[in-house]
């Protein structure tokens, strides 16, 4: 287990051999996929025309709503709330309205932009997390609330009382391989779909059912990715879908691999926070209490947000001791590409909320902050406000080993003395810490299986349900 | 020599400095194009034909009494687009700090590379001290307007870094003037460093392998290869417990 071992794609990966999604050679009667894409934030869609892109040469076919049923149209990572093909609204710029069948990727592309659609504009059009709360845009059944202890008391009996907000914002994954997908029809009633996902049992289950057929006729695969990062986790359906679906009609293999600005366009980005707190703390800087608002900015559908909410929930905290805590979460509707999965999945956002209070304060109290994390660190035996009691907590003794071994005393002083010798060019330098709930909350999900072939010559086949997306599952799995 | 660790901001350079170009076509022969205004007709056109092919650039050395800097503003150091940049062409009077004539261009303002004439016009004749930066900055403001709607965003940012570009080229003009003129009142040592420019570092990484049967926290050697600075230094490592 503990022997060095090379990771076994790097070769491939190095000298370019190693084959993506989009690198599979083209299949001879093989067709490619233009998208129709909504131009609107918030509208009715009055009216689809494909007529004059169905009369360009090389166009072979032109789906949209009319090609599916109302159920079958209905997708989704975990709530479908979500169309295949818009049917009546657009409630983002990037929706799929319908899809352009070619011979060519120019072919499909220019086709695509031939397709006459009519909205009718609709109000209000919600982007930005202030916006939301004001209009009330949030999912049902939020806020969430934690609570824990009692706050109240903790306010009535402190020393100080501060409130304070904290914003951020989304990123683009940007993964470097886009979102791609090839599907292949088999037999007369089974697919084949390659696809750029971090999730294909998804893509299955969902192709199948847009189809509406069994998911035994459906094979998912995904032999790498070009990375994911959390944005082909559930949005590689966006591609994989329309795709599979064209292919299965058609009977022909179909292809799409995004191009960089329709990728940014479509596939929506880490989830933007406002927090909106008030803390009680006593006159040397330990916390007693929080009241915490949590938004975040989910874009038009559920997606992962309220699963993404809830990890900033958990992790507001940080590693810090809050003893008494009411949180409260709300996921915010907005006409933006749904906002998704991206790597720390909520936790980041929600340790910088609570990095910037124990800041905040330290402000208060006039001491660095570096005291105030020292002073409100759990220590073994503590619990979390979600019950999760710390045992083998070695928290301290990181921080400890970290300011040592980084020699952070002195180049702080270095810092401090550039700083005051040079006007116009400065330096920082500053020591966060971070806690994060390891697997998934949804506790059945922490669970995988895997199957063994041995051969009669030897050799061994690995069977497993993970994405090689450069984290080096292959060779954990060689190991 | 200096300003050609610069791969980008062509087009600003050569508007700031004098130059000459060459062009020519099958159908029409050659022509020499020169700098001013009208050579770039629009956002990234100019009035080279579609078959003319460049032949030479002809750039003017920089004399005696003649410094030239270039600066860009980017989002990421590497091949990225401006969000403003700068080029500050000066040249002094023979032996002296006073302005003889001075150019100023800048890029990420308006479609086409644009010159600062009156600006120029305002400060030619004057001692190169802290007294032009404020003409500069007064006058830079009204010739470089931006409205509030103009593409690209980031008004009142793009305004204020043409302020700082110049500001950064007018520290780095006075160290070098500061070694030739005598009687020059130096630039204080706190203000120096705002002269510095990025120089990017290469990449360095190393991969931890354990030999043999590894305890944690067991000592291992492992080279670490600065490649920028063309030599190897042995670092000690803790062997992380894989």
């Amino acid at each position: 287990m503990r022997k060095p071992l090379t990771h076994s794609s790097a070769f491939k990966q190095a000298t370019g051999e190693a084959v993506y999604c989009d690198d599979i050679p083209r299949f001879q009667n093989e067709l490619y996929l233009g998208m129709v894409l909504s131009t609107k934030a918030h509208a009715k869609l009055i009216s689809v025309d494909a007529t004059e892109a169905l009369q360009q040469p090389g166009v072979h076919a032109f789906f949209s709503k009319k090609d599916i049923s109302d159920d079958a149209n209905h997708i989704g990572a975990v709530f479908h709330d979500e169309e295949l093909f818009v049917k009546d609204k657009v409630t983002c710029q990037g929706q799929l309205i319908g899809v352009v069948i070619a011979e060519s990727q120019k072919t499909a592309q220019r086709a695509a932009r031939l397709v006459k659609v009519v909205y009718e504009d609709l109000t209000p059009i919600i982007v930005t997390l202030e916006y939301a709360i004001e209009q009330k845009s949030f999912f049902p059944n939020y806020p969430q609330t934690i609570e824990y202890g009692d706050y109240k008391k903790a306010f009535a009996d402190a020393d100080h009382l501060i409130e304070g907000e904290f914003r951020i914002g989304g990123q683009e994954h940007f993964y470097l391989e886009t979102n791609a997908s090839v599907a292949i029809p088999k037999d007369n009633d089974e697919l084949e779909i390659f696809c750029s996902s971090q999730h294909p049992t998804e893509i299955q289950k969902l192709a199948a059912s847009v189809l509406e057929i069994p998911v035994n006729r459906v094979v998912a695969r995904a032999k790498r990715l070009g990375g994911g990062f959390g944005g082909k986790e559930s949005r590689g359906t966006l591609v994989a879908l329309p795709v599979a679906f064209a292919a299965y009609k058609l009977g022909r293999p179909v292809r799409l691999m995004l191009d960089r600005d329709e990728d940014m366009m479509i596939t929506g980005t880490r989830h933007p926070f406002y927090f909106k707190w008030k803390v009680s703390f006593t006159k040397i800087g330990e916390i007693t209490g929080i009241d915490i608002e949590i938004y975040n900015n989910a874009g038009c559908t559920m997606d992962l947000s309220f699963s993404v909410l809830q990890r900033a929930m958990f992790h507001f905290q940080c590693c810090y001791r809050f003893p008494n805590v009411r949180v409260r979460g709300w996921v915010c509707r907005t006409n933006l590409p749904s906002n998704t999965a991206f790597r720390g999945f909520g936790g980041p956002q929600g340790m910088m909320a609570g990095e910037n209070i124990i800041r905040q304060v330290a402000a208060a109290v006039g001491k660095d902050y570096m005291d105030i994390q020292r002073l409100n660190m759990f220590v073994e035996g503590d619990s979390t406000h979600y019950n999760h009691k710390l045992t083998d907590y070695n928290m301290m003794k990181c921080f400890d080993g970290v300011i040592k071994s980084s020699d952070f005393e002195n180049r702080k002083l270095n810092v401090q003395q550039f700083n005051k010798e040079n006007r116009w060019r400065k330096r920082g330098i500053s020591l966060t810490n971070t806690m994060f709930g390891i697997g998934f909350t949804a506790l059945h999900l922490n669970q995988s299986g895997a199957l063994v072939h041995v051969y009669i010559d030897g050799s061994v086949l690995l069977n497993h349900g993970g994405v090689e997306m450069g984290q080096g599952l292959h060779v954990t799995s060689l190991k | 020599m200096s300003i050609l660790q610069f791969s980008f901001n062509k087009h600003i350079r050569k508007v700031a400095i004098n130059f000459r170009l060459e062009v020519e076509s099958l159908d029409r022969g050659r022509r020499i194009l020169r700098k001013g205004k009208g050579f770039y007709t629009g956002y990234r056109k100019n009035i080279i034909e579609l078959d003319e092919v460049l032949i030479s650039i002809c750039i003017q050395k920089t004399g005696k009494y003649q410094y030239f800097e270039a600066l860009k503003q980017a989002k990421r150091r590497d091949d990225d687009i401006a969000i403003v940049n700068g080029a500050f062409n000066v040249i002094f009077e023979d032996g002296t700090d006073i302005i003889k004539d001075i150019h100023f261009a800048f890029g990420g303002m308006a479609p086409t590379t644009v010159l600062a004439p009156e600006t120029s016009k305002a400060v030619i004749g004057k001692k190169w001290n802290s007294e032009i930066v404020e003409i500069v900055n007064q006058n830079l403001l009204e010739e470089l307007p931006l409205s509030g709607g103009a593409p690209g965003g980031m008004i009142l940012y793009r305004r204020s870094l043409t302020l700082s570009l110049f500001f950064k080229a007018f520290l780095k003009i006075s160290q070098s003037l500061e070694a030739t003129i005598s009687d020059r009142e130096p630039i204080s040592n706190r203000e120096t460093s705002g002269a510095d420019v990025f120089h990017t570092l290469t990449p360095k990484s190393s991969q931890l392998f354990e030999v043999g049967s590894c305890k944690p926290l067991k000592m291992l050697y492992i080279n670490f290869i600065f490649r920028n600075h063309q030599k190897v230094k042995r670092a000690q490592i803790p062997c992380a417990n894989l």
